[in-house]
C-alpha cells in the first residue's frame, strides 16, 4: 500500500478515539484535544508540524458532503 | 522528471490526502486535504492560515468573491509557501489558499493545486492519480 494511504489508516486510527473532537497529533501521539478548535489551537500554539483534524462522530460520518466553490464571474 | 503518485479513494468516495503546509517564519501544520475537481481553490481554515501567519496572496486584493454551494461570499486570499502531499514527492510552492470556514475544518485542494497535474480518478479501481509533468 502507498506511504500515503496508510498514514491516513494511521491518523484515522489515532482520530477515531476521540469522536467529536478536534484533535493535534503529534509523531503518531495524540498531544491534545479539545471540543473546540480555538482552545485547541492555544493548546499547540508552540508546537511545529502538527496534523490538526476534526474527528466526526458516527452520525456526522453518514452525512453527505456537497462541496463547490468557483470564482464568482 | 515526471512524477507518479497513486492513492485510494475512500468507501464514501472522497480521497483525503495528508498534506503539509508551510507558512512565513518556517512554521508547518500538517491537515488532511479533500481533492476537489469542482473548487477554484485550495481553501484552508482560517486557524490554519492563523497559525501559520499565511500573508496576503496580494495585498491589493486582500479578498475575492467566491460562490458556494450557499451564495456567494468574501474570503482573504492568503498566500502557502509550499503545500507538499506528505509520503509523495507532489508539492507546490507560492500557492495561493483561500481562509474560510467549513464545518468540521474540511480542507479543499482545489484546482490551484491540482493544476498543472495529470489528475485521475478511476472509480471502478478506487484509486486517484496525479502526475507531474517530465
Amino acid at each position: 500500500m502507498e506511504k500515503t494511504t496508510l498514514l491516513i489508516r494511521r491518523y484515522d486510527k489515532l482520530l477515531n478515539k476521540h469522536p467529536g473532537k478536534w484533535v493535534a497529533i503529534d509523531h503518531d501521539k495524540v498531544i491534545a484535544t479539545s471540543e473546540n478548535i480555538d482552545e485547541l489551537t492555544k493548546k499547540i500554539k508552540h508546537k511545529n508540524d502538527v496534523l490538526v483534524a476534526y474527528s466526526p462522530t458516527p452520525s456526522e460520518k453518514k452525512v453527505g458532503y456537497l462541496l463547490q466553490t468557483r470564482t464568482k464571474a | 522528471m515526471k512524477t507518479v503518485f497513486k492513492t485510494i479513494i475512500d468507501e464514501d468516495g472522497f480521497t483525503r490526502l495528508p498534506i503539509r503546509i508551510y507558512g512565513s517564519n518556517k512554521r508547518t501544520l500538517k491537515l488532511v486535504g479533500i481533492v476537489d475537481t469542482a473548487s477554484s481553490y485550495t481553501i484552508i481554515p482560517p486557524f490554519a492560515c492563523q497559525l501559520l501567519n499565511l500573508p496576503l496572496f496580494n495585498p491589493k486584493e486582500p479578498e475575492i468573491t467566491v460562490l458556494t454551494g450557499s451564495g456567494s461570499i468574501q474570503a482573504q486570499l492568503k498566500k502557502a509557501q509550499q503545500i507538499e502531499i506528505l509520503g509523495s514527492k507532489i508539492r507546490k510552492r507560492n500557492i495561493p489558499v483561500l481562509s474560510h470556514h467549513i464545518p468540521r475544518g474540511v480542507t479543499i485542494l482545489g484546482h490551484t493545486f491540482l493544476k498543472n497535474y495529470k489528475a485521475t480518478f478511476n472509480w471502478k479501481q478506487n484509486t486517484f492519480t496525479i502526475e507531474t509533468p517530465s
